[in-house]
């Protein structure tokens, strides 16, 4: 797996399936086994704590994965991940930089890669009271403020499997884009993709 | 934020790999923008090269559809590798597009490869694409294959940020290998339908506009006939017919009287 997936985690983990912290850039201390899928250390971003509401620029900060398999249902897999500020490319050889927003009836995804542009992706979301929601085939997202905090519920299905994700998100302070983006912006719709 | 505090993604780098697998060899594509400073205005005479582009996509489209239902069927692809097995399995793109391609006047074989015309570039736009391309297809065509390569960057930018807990799970081996590995086929399978859909759909509004007016003939539509068939490929040499149940008599006598021939020890 380390083909597909490879790792700049601090990770913790719970759910006796075994593992260890990967290395590589921005990994920390690996604090796993506990039993809880609790974890410490890693990157803390640029933002800061202050509350804010869906319209304000997000981050994902970390995310608490089970995946639930009907062949053990008393023992789903758990892990606990703290995330990054930046992704790289592997192929590239270039870092993205990640923000997301909520705004009127869409999910906003702003990217850089470090071009001559960044990224403005959009994609629908539905707009209710306290929520907003995103449904993809047989995946639900969904989004809610708590306490001044953007948190986002996920189930994935594939197969029989289902993995049940819930990403905390940390608030950008600062102008947005940021002073270091390129004042460029490339617009995606993708509306028209994901009908 | 600093690029030490990098996640290195192979996960999402690897969907956009697969589904542009063309990324070797991009430095000397040229942005979209340049393509279609190369490229010309789409005219009548380009419609049966439009039609057949668009068919060609849609086929397309149809075995990535194929390849995503098989993905979780028993014995179906597990891995990107071989969801793209399977996809080349069900589609073979018509080589009429490949001879307009290598019409190209600055065609190289060791450098231009018609299965490389386009891909993913996140530092340049979204999208690149083959110079030879751009001289040698209309702009409506130059442009679809932009918006689709460009989807598929916007498709893995918005499946990283949905996925990156999932994921990083994943690569510290603490999921089922089997469930990580499958959940990387579907995401190629929905990065190829998003994207053709996206090329599709653009193409098809350029065939409906001029389809409905002549762009030199503003009072009149286009009417060309479609290109003609490609020719037929040879056909491989008839396999030597059975021998005949006379003829292993005879074998079979000769084996008796003079013993087995060492010129055929396989048949001893």
């Amino acid at each position: 797996m380390q083909r597909l997936f490879a790792a700049g985690f601090v990770l913790a983990f719970a759910g006796g399936c075994g593992g260890s912290g990967s290395a590589g850039p921005g990994a920390g201390a690996t604090t796993g086994g506990d039993g809880n899928g609790t974890s410490s250390g890693g990157d803390t971003g640029s933002g800061t704590t202050t509350p804010g509401d869906f319209s304000a620029i997000w981050q994902q900060k970390s995310a608490k994965v089970q995946l639930t398999d009907p062949s053990a249902p008393a023992a789903p897999q758990m892990g606990t991940v703290q995330l990054p500020g930046k992704v790289t490319y592997e192929e590239y050889a270039e870092d993205l930089e990640i923000f997301e927003q909520l705004k009127d009836d869409q999910l906003v995804v702003y990217a850089n890669a470090g071009g001559t542009a960044y990224y403005r992706v959009t994609r629908p979301a539905l707009k209710s009271k306290d929520t907003y929601s995103l449904i993809d085939g047989s995946n639900v997202m969904l989004f809610e403020i708590n306490a001044g905090v953007l948190e986002e519920t996920q189930i994935r299905t594939l197969g029989d499997k289902a993995a049940f994700t819930t990403i905390t998100f940390e608030k950008y302070s600062g102008d947005f884009p940021p002073a270091d983006w390129p004042t460029d912006v490339v617009e995606i719709d993708l509306t028209e993709a994901l009908k | 934020m600093s690029s030490s505090h990098a996640l290195r993604w192979l996960g999402f780098a690897s969907v956009v790999l697969l589904a542009a697998p063309a990324q070797a060899g991009l430095a000397d594509f040229v942005s979209p923008s340049d393509c279609e400073a190369l490229s010309r205005p789409c005219v009548c005479e380009d419609l049966p090269m439009m039609d057949l582009f668009v068919r060609d996509q849609q086929k397309a489209l149809e075995a990535w559809r194929a390849t995503k239902d098989a993905i979780l069927t028993p014995g179906g692809p597990m891995t990107q590798a071989e969801a793209v097995d399977d996809f080349h399995s069900r589609f073979e793109g018509d080589p009429r597009i490949v001879d307009q391609f290598e019409s190209c006047p600055d065609f190289n074989a060791k450098v231009n490869d018609p299965k490389k015309i386009a891909g993913v570039a996140p530092g340049r736009g979204g999208a690149v694409l083959d110079a030879c391309f751009c001289k040698t297809f209309c702009v409506d065509i130059v442009d679809a294959t932009a918006a689709h390569e460009r989807t598929h960057f916007a498709f893995g930018l918005v499946a990283l940020t949905e996925l990156m807990g999932v994921s990083g799970v994943c690569a510290a081996g603490l999921f089922d290998e089997g469930f990580c590995a499958s959940l990387q086929a579907q995401l190629l399978a929905d990065s190829e339908l998003a994207a053709h859909t996206v090329g599709i759909n653009a193409l098809n509004d350029s065939i409906n506009a001029l389809n409905t007016t002549d762009p030199d003939t503003l009072e009149m539509a286009c009417s060309w006939e479609p290109l003609p068939p490609p020719a037929p490929q040879p056909s491989p040499a008839p396999a030597p017919p059975p021998a005949s149940f006379w003829q292993r008599v005879q074998l079979l006598t000769s084996r008796f009287v003079h013993g087995a021939s060492p010129a055929n020890p396989s048949r001893q």
